[in-house]
């Protein structure tokens, strides 16, 4: 790791083989201060070249511009801002950004993520290049939002590194809040996010169920911060769903109150 | 680069008018070779085209990005050039034609080209041949240290002095 660690200015000046870049982007995607650094040494690299400025033929411009006119970008699956109430408080807005975040980020992994961070995509070098960018790029929005949500830190990092890692949104029922499935079978790991949640009364939970026939009680989680990020049991796996509703303080074994979420998940 | 990223053509050219010097400045002197290098420049363009969604302003600037890629395509041709002509026990000679001039003497001085070379003029020695080798002819630091005939971890900490070196400096001067 120290080896791998030591070449972060290497490789910002390009002084790694294909197999170092390698090693040394799937480092990246852990090492926060590895990602610090090559961040701020890229903008040193990239000043160097002009040192050496030279103008293009002018043909190029038009070349450059005729080819693009033909290409068609990329999509991403951008997470559009999730609507909002308009009678939220405006004190609730800050915090409501902070949880879209995070369901923006697990939605942006999700995007990338089917079948794996592009890093493991990366064959020849100028690939593994690119996901160099997205691995730096998405380590840096996981790593905001993951210092905004004080929750889980580590495990969901690990979760939202997965190479399987699958997000399902889905919608509070009878309010604009937002929550989100994110799995990985691989991690053995599902987290139900939500977003903006009502406060509830005293003496009242959240409760979240794995559906399949009847609901098994899947965890417990109250709306304090108004956002939440719930482990949900092993049975997640196997669900056909995943719904939440409002329980007495404690939770119930079988759900009594009405479904306040509810989200298919994809067969497995 | 937001409006390029939504298609917008226009936008685009203007990004194109902002950068390309440096874009085909860096892969040009990498490269050595200026049909090569407009053929890297045309391919770096249009891929940060295609991929403008992906450009996030919270990673540095739209330049750093097509430096950077522009950097990396140029270095990845350089080698696998060389291994070609490895492979082919052969000696790697750019054709007299592919170079019109020496590369240095279209060099368009900027503001900011000075400052920087400025700054590269300052540094000690060994650390300016260590990032002189690596970033502009595309030498991996093995090929450094054995260009230089010194350990390989003297070429890591070498290019790591020289690039934190060059930061603080440049970092004083644009403050």
């Amino acid at each position: 790791m120290t080896e791998t660690h030591s070449n972060a200015y290497a490789s910002v000046v390009g002084a790694l083989t294909a197999s170092e870049a390698q090693d040394f982007e799937r480092h990246l995607i852990e090492c926060s201060a590895c990602a610090e650094e090559v961040m701020d040494a890229r903008a040193i690299a990239s000043a160097l070249s002009t040192t050496v400025a030279v103008n293009p033929p002018a043909r190029l411009r038009g070349s450059v511009l005729a080819s693009i006119a033909h290409t068609p970008q990329e999509q991403i699956a951008t997470v559009t801002a999730l609507p909002r109430s308009e009678t939220v408080a405006a004190d609730r807005s800050s915090r409501r950004n902070r949880a879209t975040s995070l369901l923006a980020a697990a939605a942006v992994v999700a995007a990338v993520g089917f079948g794996g961070w592009a890093v493991q995509l990366g064959q020849d070098a100028s690939d593994s290049q690119q996901a160099a960018d997205v691995a730096l790029s998405q380590r840096a929005k996981l790593a905001s939002l993951l210092t905004a949500a004080d929750v889980q830190t580590a495990k969901l990092a690990s979760l939202l590194t997965a190479a399987d890692v699958q997000t399902v949104s889905g919608r509070f029922i009878s309010s604009d809040d937002s929550g989100a499935v994110v799995m990985s079978e691989e991690r053995q790991m599902a987290v139900l996010v939500a977003t903006g949640l009502p406060k509830l009364p005293e003496g009242k939970v959240y409760e979240a169920w794995t559906v399949k026939g009847d609901p098994a009680p899947a965890g417990i989680f109250t709306s304090d911060d108004s956002d939440a990020v719930v482990e949900l049991s092993d049975a997640a796996f196997d669900a056909d769903s995943i719904a939440v509703t409002i329980e007495p303080a404690g939770g119930s074994p079988k759900p009594t109150g009405d479904a306040v979420f509810d989200v298919s998940l994809p067969p497995a | 680069m937001a409006a390029a990223s939504h298609g917008d053509e226009q936008a685009y050219a203007q990004l194109y008018d902002a950068t390309s010097r440096n874009v085909f400045g860096i892969v040009l002197h990498v490269l050595r070779d200026h049909a090569q290098a407009e053929e890297v420049t045309q391919e770096v363009y249009v891929e940060a085209w295609r991929l403008a969604k992906r450009f996030d302003s919270t990673q540095g600037s739209v330049s750093a990005w097509l430096n950077t890629m522009a950097h990396r395509r140029a270095v990845d041709r350089v080698r696998s050039a060389e291994r070609r002509t490895q492979r082919e026990h052969r000696h790697f000679e750019f054709q007299a034609d592919d170079v019109a001039a020496d590369p240095a003497e279209l060099v368009v001085a900027t503001d900011e080209g000075r400052r920087v070379r400025r700054a590269l003029a300052q540094l000690p020695e060994g650390q300016r041949t260590a990032v002189e080798l690596a970033y502009f002819q595309g030498k991996t630091q093995r090929e450094v240290a054995e260009h230089l005939q010194v350990p390989l971890g003297t070429v890591k900490t070498r290019i790591r002095d020289a690039m934190q070196r060059l930061r603080k400096q440049l970092g004083e001067a644009a403050s």
